[in-house]
């Protein structure tokens, strides 16, 4: 898979996170499945198609989510993803597809994102793509965010 | 706005009769959905781009799940959770998008195309998809409901 | 008076009413159009802004802005939109149709603040 592909996904996040004073984010890990499985609490998917097919999921644990909702309300105590927190995993969804779609067309890849949705819950499991899936583990400051990226190419 | 959920509608009854010989009655009435679903146990989402953007959602109880898994494969299946049951549920959705896609490609010349099919279980999951208004219809079948989420972005 | 958020995100309408609070006015929160009218339609008197979303389920924020500057009763209200979108042809679509101000997300609190004051002829 050609990184030209996968990184506009991670610096969309990156980007979006720092504008909520979330900086100093690193990649922490990287590796492959043989599909797509999640089980944290709280993912985050968009679909790819054009020249490229495939899905993006952006997961993370509960913790991880309420301390990014903290941030984005400068710094208000997040006791639990009540519609209020969920609204705001929302909001950063839609920023973060917004970002990564400018990213792809500035390097030339021409695919259109689809509508985010995010799944809450507890005791989740995903099978988000049965095929290759290269996972990145991102350290922010609210916490782990693994990004899988599951494209058909 | 019908002419854009009626594919769907259509296609999911029949084809869950022809793959799996189970009868599937939908309701008549087409509810308005917020912005959060209760998913029923088992849920498959399948987002699409092209002159409109959207997302179709087929969501069921696990036992129908395991029904279905389990007239398609031939083999008996008890646990949601098996990669067979939750992948068959993916691809039957797979199928009835694609149907639906295809009529409004052709009737609108929507130039829709489908990102693959992805599929979760768990406790109690919500499904929230920011910015698009979507209508539910509800269904029900011998093994339990289910019930399909059709949302199409504004045009332009 | 008042001060109105008309956002399909409740983060955002929270984010809001933080800003708002400190400067002494009352909120009034509305998911959507609709419901925004309808709240609009008793208390428009009383209403000093409205932050409206662009993009919102059902009506947008567009074709709010465009019924409210068309109303007799409405339109002498500024309108701040708030848009995810950094696109110049909306900025001046809004400016053309009455809006007052832009503001895109994400946005800072200070940001927020300075241009509601603008929008209050308090700037």
């Amino acid at each position: 898979m050609d990184i030209k592909y996968i990184l506009p996904f991670l610096d969309g996040l990156k980007n979006i996170l720092e504008q909520f004073g979330m900086v100093g984010i690193e990649r922490s890990g990287l590796y492959k499945k043989d599909y797509m499985a999640v089980d944290k609490d709280v993912t985050a998917i968009i679909g790819i198609v054009g020249e490229l097919r495939g899905n993006v999921a952006y997961s993370m644990s509960q913790d991880t989510a309420k301390n990014i909702v903290s941030s984005m309300m400068m710094g208000m105590p997040v006791e639990e993803l009540d519609e209020v927190a969920r609204s705001g995993i929302g909001e950063l969804s839609n920023m973060v597809t917004g970002n990564a779609s400018i990213l792809l067309s500035e390097n030339d890849v021409n695919v259109d994102i689809t509508p985010p949705s995010i799944v809450f819950g507890s005791d989740i499991y995903f099978i988000i793509s049965s095929v290759d899936t290269i996972t990145v583990d991102l350290k922010t400051p609210a916490g782990e965010v693994e990004v899988n990226i599951g494209l058909e190419i | 706005m019908d002419s854009l959920y009626k594919p769907f509608i259509e296609s999911t009854a029949n084809i869950i009769g022809q793959m799996t010989g189970l009868h599937i009655d939908l309701s008549d009435q087409v509810c308005e959905e917020g912005q959060e679903i209760s998913s029923l146990g088992v849920t498959s989402i399948v987002t699409f781009a092209g002159v409109r953007r959207g997302r179709f959602l087929i969501d069921m109880v696990p036992e129908l799940a395991i029904k279905i898994t389990n007239n398609i494969t031939g083999v008996e299946y008890k646990d949601v959770r098996e990669y067979d049951v939750l992948t068959s549920i993916a691809e039957l959705n797979n199928i009835i998008a694609g149907d639906a896609i295809t009529v409004l490609n052709d009737e609108l010349k929507l130039s829709l195309r489908l990102a693959p099919p992805i599929v979760l279980c768990g406790k109690e999951p919500i499904i929230s998809i920011p910015k698009l208004s979507s209508v539910t219809i509800h269904g029900s079948s011998d093994h339990g409901d289910l019930k399909i989420n059709i949302a199409f972005e504004k045009e332009g | 008076m008042k001060i109105m958020t008309v956002d399909d995100s409740a983060i955002v309408r929270k984010i809001i009413r933080s800003a708002v609070e400190v400067l002494d006015y009352e909120v009034v929160e509305a998911k959507d159009a609709k419901e925004a009218l309808d709240i609009l339609e008793d208390e428009y008197e009383d209403i000093a802004l409205i932050l409206l979303d662009w993009n919102m389920p059902g009506m947008d924020g567009f074709e709010m802005l465009e019924l409210i500057k068309k109303d007799k009763h409405l339109r002498h209200i500024p309108v701040m939109m708030v848009t995810s979108e950094t696109g110049g042809e909306n900025i001046i679509k809004a400016i053309q149709t009455g809006a007052t101000h832009y503001l895109v997300k994400p946005f800072t609190i200070e940001e927020l603040t300075k241009r509601i004051l603008e929008c209050l002829g308090r700037g």
